[in-house]
């Protein structure tokens, strides 16, 4: 069984406990990448809820904002490796993924979301919708372009 | 009366305060060079002319109030690289001696808690990318005691 390891996409030499495969791509994963989903999930929930937690006036992230990180962080499970999350100024989070290949973000807001990722070799992929309606191409795109996998087809779906 | 020349040169070196939700596993997060809603101004200092002691000072100042969110250091980038992805450092005195602004030239829309222009997170993670996080090694000590700030050449 092909397992790898969903940060430095790396052969797993010794047993995995619990494995689950990426259902898009088809590669195995060690368990314990779920235990990085809950870590962001704990993130999402405790991000600042008071104001001026930058000392520069931020605003706190809403209950409304968490609750839409965490449908849009449900979705990415099964599509890559699980996001550091980063609460910004403006009262909304970013899911970030940098890895040796570059660097990916999505930041999630009450209505909308924007992404942009950028692999070190390549254009930059720059887009943004309806924070309802996060297009799992997205997810796709990440993980393909910064943990690309030997055997990964990089043909993605239309953005 | 302010001694500082109100224009700023691409050889000064400007400061920004960081707490610890600026930084994530000795790096520095994209949300330390982000302007609060409504505006298009992130704070910094003039480091050329205020010098680590006061720029530190100024920080702790800044980053009290919360100890769960500590301040832990300063991000330092030389003017000529903001101006380089496209923003631009212009003197704000009126906040204090010192003090100065980086503008993207896009204001974070309101109504808050909306996601930033795609073209903006990038730019803020080319300004990133040029930043040099300097942790402080001794955040209670009262003058900076860490690595040379300022960037020469």
């Amino acid at each position: 069984m092909k397992i790898t390891n969903s940060f430095f996409n790396a052969w797993v030499p010794g047993d995995c406990a619990i494995v689950y495969t990426l259902p898009m791509s088809k590669v195995t994963r060690c368990g314990y990448a779920f235990a990085e989903f809950e870590a962001a999930r704990s993130a999402i929930n405790g991000a600042f809820a008071q104001a001026n937690w930058d000392g520069y006036g931020a605003l706190p992230v809403s209950t409304e904002i968490k609750s839409n990180a965490l449908e849009v962080l449900s979705h990415l499970e099964n599509l890559t490796c699980a996001p550091e999350i980063t609460p910004n100024p403006n009262g909304t989070l970013s899911f970030e993924w940098e890895s040796n290949q570059g660097f990916g973000v999505i930041e999630i807001g009450r209505t909308r979301y924007s992404y942009y990722v950028h692999a070190h070799c390549g254009s930059p992929f720059l887009g943004a919708g309806n924070a309802e309606e996060v297009n799992p191409a997205v997810g796709l795109l990440v993980d393909a372009l910064l943990f690309p996998k030997p055997s990964q087809s990089l043909t993605l779906p239309a953005l | 009366m302010c001694g500082i020349p109100v224009a700023v040169t691409n050889e000064e070196t400007v400061v920004r305060a960081l707490r610890e939700c600026h930084i994530r596993k000795g790096k520095l997060r994209d949300n330390a060079f982000r302007a609060s809603p409504g505006t298009d101004e992130v704070s910094v200092m003039r480091h050329t002319y205020l010098k680590s002691d006061f720029c530190k000072a100024k920080a702790k100042e800044i980053a009290s109030g919360d100890p769960r969110n500590p301040y832990v250091g300063l991000a330092a980038i030389t003017v000529e690289s903001v101006r380089s992805v496209g923003s631009e450092v212009t003197d704000s005195r009126e906040e204090y001696c010192g003090h100065a602004h980086i503008s993207h030239g896009m204001v974070v829309p309101l109504p808050a808690g909306e996601p930033l222009a795609p073209e903006l997170i990038k730019r803020i993670r080319e300004l990133n990318g040029k930043a040099r996080l300097m942790i402080d090694p001794e955040c209670n000590a009262e003058g900076w005691t860490g690595a040379q700030i300022e960037i020469v050449g």
